[in-house]
């Protein structure tokens, strides 16, 4: 062992920093390896129907009636489209209200219990949502809309659930990204004699914007991937709204298509390629909206960075061309335009024409007029109202998980007894307890956290810290986003193919644990490695200089400073996924679940019984069980709440000391 | 004044840099005198701070960042590929502006360097924190409370500690960037008595843009102007008899 | 080595070791034979019927029985590529399946009731022209049927259901060139339309005999053509909204798969079946 003249003896440091770079470069390499196969998959098996039926028609075709041979994909295109629109519409206003509200405006002691209560949604399986949104959201919708909703389940439904559901998402991401903000900019910016609002509004918010982009996205992603619920209420007819803004009509979306038509399909069939390819449209969707994003990001960046614009190719902003001036009337006339016609397609739906333009015209003027009193209004009196309806908003989200949880308590409290937690079903579910159910979700979480975390992390830091921004490593960001939009059914049929059918098929014919876990772990990769790689990014830099200057290497650097600095938004993106792992139907109904069994298996490549899974089985065919229904959504319930629990712990404790 | 070639710890010859197609250092040649303060002065944008950081390569961490000439430390070459650059850095530490404590404990702080060279031994970390936090007059303020925040500290506890911090690995040369121009007269002044206690054991090298901060620590001065070493000499000479023109027009404050 | 490589490492090196024993184990000691695991899978109407088999079977034959779902395609494809032991198919078997190799046993009957909402007062028994010109939509308002002045919400199973096709192809059979109208809510299981119908004023659907005798209140069934259906009515062909249930199997059953046939067949068996709500062959 060498010392060098300062007597500091040194151990090889160096080889240890390279070992970790191949190794962190390997398992990011198995992550793009597995995003590969999962797109060649899916390409693969829609290569049929283009053949058969033709881009273009498949396109543009307007009827869905694959049992007579036709494949006209427009209806389901479009109605994804509405769908995901109304609920972040629904879900973006909210969920950074929300976000804002905890991390700019309730005290610290309140924020300590807001944000993890907010989590609280991300646990609530899909089935339950769609179970609330059967039981509890149509009926309502009737009763206030009567004329309008001949059916309940609509359009409307569809986003309000999905929006509900997108909420955990886009409020802890979102507050994540907020709370990184440092303190300085804050400080510089009151210093001025700014208050907190104007602060929020023009300094916080704008640095922030990175994370909050992605929070946008990975909760669009996750509205145009929802399968289960959107199929429960809206509807399904593949039909074009009559008026196309007409929300309460039925519509379809891609992904209830998908596992509305993929059971009954025949292998092979041009149906089933098209299927696929619907499902490759999907996708294709979220990369647009991705890019977008990300395009408008870097705009805002621009705009309150003052940065040069990264790319050849860069259209110059409204304020270069115009003059900020005009351009923040062009800003506001355009807004005023949008309130109008969205007043008048709103109205539209209730009453006749004259009235339709009537009230739209009222709504505009009524909008103009606010802004302007508003502006005359002092900065504080516009923060206490700012404030104020932050506080409704939060007040808002915080009845909504009122309503959902209660809901489930109180219709499952009833079924919950010593036997129902640990005794076996019997009389096919009706009755008798759900123990193999229960701890077949234990063990499905516990193996996928085991294969998605440390390939997760790894290559989130991999992407963070060591790869270049080259067009390889936004490649890979790019697929990762689009990978975490795909629906679950889908990764539930490559579960299926790959890995009951291929990968483990020399070790077990049949369902197994082990290929839901696997099945699971892919499905959660995505934001696991996108939510490492922001906490990450978000470390300051001046806290790796201080490392590297007293002469550590970068794996020293990254493991004793900038990861520990990281834990709190890694053990956000853990939180979200596993509570999504614990809950989710569709891919462990084509890996791994059963619905009955007398005893717990003893080996990883037995199938097993699993809480979300009986739930959806006893809702389908095991007419008057409700109770039973209920209580086994309570005890999944628990079971995340839990789990969110420890995390939470344990991102607490990390985040002690750490605002800079 | 005679000088040998072992009284320099580091030696600047001809040194031009690049980020990428523009060019920030223009065949800048320095000495940096052991066991001296050496002082870089000059207005806004000269290069100063980008010549203390290729000293310890610090400039690597910026893309495209080129570096031609020579720059000796000890004899080794510090651009040499061969050269550990780690190696480098433990042995010319760095204070920065910006404090930047990392967010964990004041002891936890100290310790961080030492630990990552591999010293496990809990008594010898707590002999080498305590050692190093009486080295930078921190000692008396904070050793009743090892175990908190280093965020907690006020902005010039929290220089001092950085300066703890790196003095912790033993370092020849302590390199200073602009260390004072966040803190207020009373903690700028301790860092500046602190500077010249350094001084008898370590090589230190500070780049300032308060002309009165350098004449009144440092030993020799480089006073640079748009990317070159307009002049070097030692600091009362610079001061009061300059030799160029430019010089005597930034120390007398008629610029811009 | 620090302490974060070193416990990388042990990570790693975890993980490793858990993976190869895990498949040690699996390869080597305690896996199921195949001869004691049959695997049993596919429509989710069979499903709760074959579960309840399950709880008798299983001890009767000393076998391990795993019973999952995705639907009667997913079972029949996974029949034909062993996945599966035993697939359950709602429906005939169509003939790209026959000739990829699968054998049709048909275990039980089912009918296909058709169920309205309680809202609706004066509907006791619709006619099949009447129900298909309902779901065609030529008819949209219950008073046009005898009933009161409410619009029909017309609810259905999803294309491909086995349901479905049962009810499409009568309905096909009965008026030429029939075909379901566009504004039809969708559903994809027994419960959800039961729930949808027994929920929503003015709705019809239809969902397997035994789900619409265990509705309590909501929903009513209707007699088609004068006939309700019962196991009688399934059985001698008057009741004419039904269909076969079948289980799958790779070339003639053998082993245990033949044994659970047999014994679904049996006394026994069909009475599990009448009790599941389905028709027992007679």
């Amino acid at each position: 062992m060498e010392t060098d003249s300062n007597g500091l003896a040194r151990k090889g440091r160096i080889s240890g920093d390279g070992i970790v770079r191949y190794a962190l470069t390997a398992v990011a390499s198995v992550t793009v390896l597995i995003i590969f196969f999962i797109f060649l998959f899916i390409f693969l098996n829609s290569t049929e129907a283009i053949s058969s039926v033709g881009l273009i028609e498949f396109l543009t075709g307007s009827v869905w009636e694959p049992l007579s041979g036709s494949f006209g994909a427009m209806p389901v295109i479009t109605g994804t489209v509405l769908v995901t629109i109304g609920s972040i519409a629904i879900a973006l206003p909210l969920g950074l209200g929300a976000a804002i509200f905890i991390s700019e405006v309730a005290p610290a002691n309140a924020r300590k219990v807001l944000k993890p209560l907010c989590e609280v949604f991300a646990g609530i399986p899909s089935v339950v949502y769609g179970f609330f949104g059967l039981v509890v959201l149509l009926p309502l919708l009737r009763a206030v809309f009567p004329e309008q909703l001949l059916f309940g389940s609509s359009w409307l439904a569809g986003s309000i659930l999905l929006g509900i559901m997108a909420l955990p998402t886009i409020i802890s991401v979102s507050e994540d990204a907020l709370r990184a903000v440092p303190l300085s900019y804050r400080e510089a910016s009151v210093a001025m004699g700014a208050t907190r609002w104007e602060t929020t509004r023009k300094v916080v918010v704008p640095a922030a914007i990175s994370g909050i982009s992605a929070a946008a996205i990975l909760g669009i992603g996750r509205a145009i991937g929802e399968t289960m619920a959107v199929m429960m209420v809206s509807g399904n007819a593949a039909i074009f709204p009559d008026p196309l803004w007409d929300v309460f009509s039925l519509v379809r979306t891609i992904t209830a298509t998908l596992a509305l038509e993929m059971p009954e399909v025949v292998v092979g069939s041009v149906h089933y390629s098209s299927l696929f390819l619907l499902a490759l449209i999907l996708m294709v969707m979220v990369f647009v909206v991705n890019y977008a994003a990300r395009a408008l990001v870097r705009r805002t960046r621009r705009r309150f960075g003052g940065e040069q614009a990264v790319g050849r190719f860069s259209l110059p902003t409204m304020r270069d061309v115009l003059g900020a001036q005009t351009a923040a009337r062009v800003r506001s006339g355009t807004a005023l335009t949008v309130l109008f016609a969205a007043s008048a397609m709103a109205a539209s739906l209730f009453t006749g024409p004259y009235l339709t333009f009537g009230s739209a015209a009222a709504v505009t003027v009524a909008a103009v007029i606010v802004g302007k009193v508003a502006r005359r209004l002092s900065p504080a009196i516009r923060q206490k109202a700012a404030h104020m309806s932050l506080l409704a908003v939060m007040a808002l989200v915080l009845a909504l998980l009122a309503v959902i949880i209660g809901d489930i308590v109180i219709k499952g409290l009833p079924a919950i007894s010593l036997e129902f937690i640990f005794g076996f079903p019997r009389d096919g579910g009706t009755s008798g307890g759900i123990y193999p159910a229960l701890v077949g979700t234990l063990k499905l979480v516990a193996g996928t956290a085991l294969i998605a975390l440390p390939l997760g992390i790894a290559s989130g830091v991999y992407l963070a810290e060591y790869a270049r921004d080259t067009r390889a490593t936004r490649i890979i960001g790019g697929a990762l986003d689009v990978l975490n939009g795909t629906p679950s059914v889908v990764f539930g049929l490559f579960g299926l193919v790959a890995v009951v059918g291929m990968l483990l098929s020399g070790l077990t014919t049949g369902y197994s644990l082990l290929a839901g876990c696997i099945t699971l772990a892919m499905m959660v990769l995505p934001v696991i490695i996108r939510t490492t790689e922001e906490a990450v990014s978000a470390v300051p830099h001046d806290l790796r200089e201080a490392s590297l200057a007293m002469g550590a290497t970068k794996w020293q650097t990254v493991a004793r400073v900038v990861l520990p600095a990281a834990l709190g938004g890694i053990m956000t993106g853990t939180i979200l996924s596993l509570g999504r792992a614990a809950g989710e139907t569709a891919p462990i109904m084509f890996t791994a679940a059963v619905a009955f069994q007398s005893s717990i298996p003893g080996s990883v490549l037995s199938p097993v019984m699993a809480l979300p899974y009986h739930l959806y089985y006893l809702s389908s065919e095991v007419p008057g069980s409700q109770t039973m229904q209920y209580g086994t959504a309570l005890v999944l319930l628990m079971v995340v709440l839990v789990m969110f629990a420890a995390a939470s712990v344990i991102r607490r404790r990390s985040e002690k000391g750490v605002r800079w | 004044m005679v000088t040998t070639e072992s009284d320099n710890v580091i030696e600047i010859s001809n040194v031009n840099l690049w980020y990428g197609d523009k060019q920030a250092l223009f065949d800048v040649s320095m000495p940096v005198r052991r066991n001296r303060i050496t002082a870089l002065i000059g207005p806004s944008g000269c290069g100063k701070s980008t010549l203390l950081r290729s000293m310890n390569r610090m400039n690597d961490l910026v893309d495209g960042c080129r570096l031609e000439g020579r720059m000796l430390f000890g004899g080794t070459d510090i651009y040499s590929p061969n050269t550990d650059v780690n190696g480098i850095r433990t042995r010319i530490g760095m204070i920065f502006q910006k404090p930047n404590p990392f967010p964990m404990s004041i002891r936890d702080n100290v310790s961080y360097g030492p630990r990552i060279h591999g010293v496990e031994d809990r008594e010898e970390l707590d002999e080498i924190v305590e050692r190093s936090l009486v080295r930078s007059a921190l000692w008396d303020e904070v050793h009743d409370r090892l175990d908190k925040s280093a965020l907690a500290l006020s902005g010039g506890q929290q220089q001092r500690l950085c300066i703890a911090r790196a003095l912790a690995v033993s370092p020849q040369v302590i390199l200073m960037d602009e260390p004072t121009s966040a803190l207020d007269p009373m903690a700028t002044s301790k860092i500046e008595d602190l500077a010249c206690e350094l001084e008898k054991d370590y090589t230190v090298v500070i780049v300032t843009h308060n002309m009165q901060q350098a004449s009144r620590i440092s030993d020799y001065t480089g006073f640079m102007y748009l990317g070159k070493m307009a002049e070097f000499g030692r600091t009362e000479g610079i001061f009061n008899k300059p030799k160029e023109e430019l010089t005597e027009r930034y120390i007398t404050g008629r610029f811009g | 080595m620090n302490n974060s490589t070193k416990m990388l490492t042990a990570v790693l090196l975890t993980a490793v070791i858990c993976i190869a024993g895990t498949y040690a184990v699996a390869a080597g000691g305690s896996h199921q034979d195949e001869s004691t695991t049959l695997n049993v899978g596919g429509s989710t109407t069979i499903q709760p019927m074959m579960v309840s088999f399950q709880e008798t079977f299983e001890g009767y034959a000393k076998v391990s029985m795993n019973v999952t779902s995705g639907g009667s395609s997913v079972g029949a494809n996974s029949t034909i590529n062993g996945t599966l032991d035993v697939g359950m198919c709602s429906r005939d078997l169509k003939s790209s399946e026959l000739e990829q190799g699968l054998v049709a046993h048909i275990i039980a009957k089912d009918g296909v009731s058709v169920i309205i909402n309680s809202s609706v007062t004066g509907v006791s028994s619709l006619t099949l022209e009447q129900i298909a010109a309902i779901y065609s939509g030529e008819i949209t308002n219950w008073k046009d049927v005898g009933g009161n002045d409410k619009e029909i919400a017309v609810i259905a199973r999803e294309d491909g259901s086995g349901t479905r096709e049962c009810f499409d192809t009568v309905m096909s059979s009965t008026v030429s060139g029939w075909k379901m109208k566009s504004v039809v809510s969708q559903f994809a299981s027994t419960g959800a339309v039961t729930n949808a119908v027994t929920s929503t004023p003015g709705a019809i659907g239809y969902v397997s005999l035994g789900a619409a005798e265990k509705i309590t209140s909501g929903a009513y069934t209707v007699a088609v053509d004068g006939v309700m259906p019962s196991v009688e009515t399934v059985n001698d062909g008057t009741y004419e909204i039904q269909r076969n249930l079948v289980l799958a199997t790779k070339g003639p059953a053998q082993g245990m798969a033949a044994l659970l046939i047999a014994w679904i067949l049996s006394d026994e068996g069909q009475k599990i079946v009448e009790e599941s709500g389905f028709i027992p062959l007679s």
